[in-house]
């Protein structure tokens, strides 16, 4: 008798309990099935120069291009995330609270002041170096490597060591290899004017390279041998001259971050 | 921008041109499920002459109907850059 009114009373809260879970499970896996099934696209430089022509006697029609204002361009963005990102929909830290699933060791990361202006400075200063980062935040040295060795420990910022500096950046997910390394090497000024002369002249020989920059040639030798070890620049030989262009991998990257500046 | 793209559709023809090396502009593409396939430059139809000129091309079957959304964002420019924009079906 005693044991049937305990089961009464414990079966309800062991539902009331396990019904997020469930909820939760079933979301996770309408969403994990609306992604099975997405279509993938591939892109591919176009098969005629001309616009709109006709590739292999297919029908080709122009389509209107209309305007999208550009607060409803956010709103929808915003809206894409909250249905392709549950963690989005559901922060992360508020998972607890929903189901019990998720403890997240980091989720009190940014209660520390100085560790959210760090983690600021950085995301607005992708590549920044140690004392360039206790410059900037004026924080003291000890507390800087404190915070910023907790919060790779995290994962929630990465270093990256280049000549002979480490550079930080926010997580391994936010920025390439081939970013990090072009944003790492923008920030130092000679390496930064050697890149974009030769971008800008999609291939340069040594001399001239070396006018252009203002330094003497052997000063230059030095600099393309690291970004040659870093494979951003690529040098082809022909006779006497040597020219310099910009390897292929990293043209996209370097548009993206050539206003970078030290 | 957006387009509204019909049913039956191999694939889409996108052009963004600007004309000018000097400057970088970049194309996001955003599929009608709102999405993004990618971010493209100008070196992404692997010509740099200020012009992004590329096919989307879907993995299987044909491209998705619906409206097909477009960002266009100057990366690099110096005063103002105009540009045309143009979309076709194939």
């Amino acid at each position: 008798m005693e044991y049937q009114s305990l089961e009464r009373r414990t079966t309800p809260l062991t539902w009331l309990s396990i019904r997020p879970r469930i909820f939760l499970l079933y979301f996770f896996f309408l969403l994990s099935v609306s992604t099975a099934f997405a279509t993938e696209y591939t892109v591919r430089s176009s098969q005629s120069n001309q616009f709109g022509a006709s590739v292999a006697g297919e029908d080709v029609h122009e389509i209107e291009v209309k305007p999208i204002p550009y607060w409803l361009f956010l709103l929808l963005l915003g809206f894409t995330q909250v249905t392709t990102a549950p963690e989005t929909f559901f922060p992360i830290r508020l998972l607890p609270i929903l189901g019990g699933y998720k403890r997240i060791n980091r989720s009190n990361v940014f209660e520390n002041m100085n560790r959210e202006k760090l983690y600021g400075f950085i995301k607005f200063s992708p590549g920044s170096y140690f004392s360039e980062i206790i410059k900037a935040t004026g924080l003291n040295k000890g507390t800087v490597e404190h915070h910023l060795k907790m919060m790779k420990t995290e994962e929630m910022i990465a270093a990256y060591k280049t000549n002979g500096k480490l550079r930080y950046f926010l997580n391994h997910s936010t920025y390439k290899k081939e970013e990090q390394t072009v944003i790492s090497a923008l920030k130092n000024d000679v390496h930064r004017k050697i890149i974009l002369e030769i971008f800008n002249n999609r291939s340069i020989n040594h001399k001239t390279l070396a006018e252009k920059i203002g330094v003497s040639a052997p000063t230059i030798t030095q600099h393309i041998k690291h970004l040659k070890e870093k494979g951003i620049v690529k040098t082809e030989t022909k006779g006497w001259y040597t020219t310099y262009s910009i390897d292929s991998n990293y043209f996209d990257s370097l548009q993206k971050y050539m206003s970078i500046t030290s | 921008m957006y387009t509204d793209v019909g049913t039956g559709v191999n694939w889409l023809e996108v052009d963004l041109n600007w004309g000018n090396q000097a400057n970088s502009l970049s194309l996001t593409i955003y599929k009608p499920s709102g999405s993004s396939i990618g971010t493209y430059y100008d070196s992404s139809d692997g010509v740099i002459d200020g012009r992004i000129h590329i096919d989307v091309v879907p993995s299987q079957g044909y491209v998705e109907s619906g409206q097909w959304k477009y960002k266009v964002y100057g990366v690099s420019v110096v005063g103002t850059e105009d540009y045309t924009f143009n979309v076709a079906q194939h």
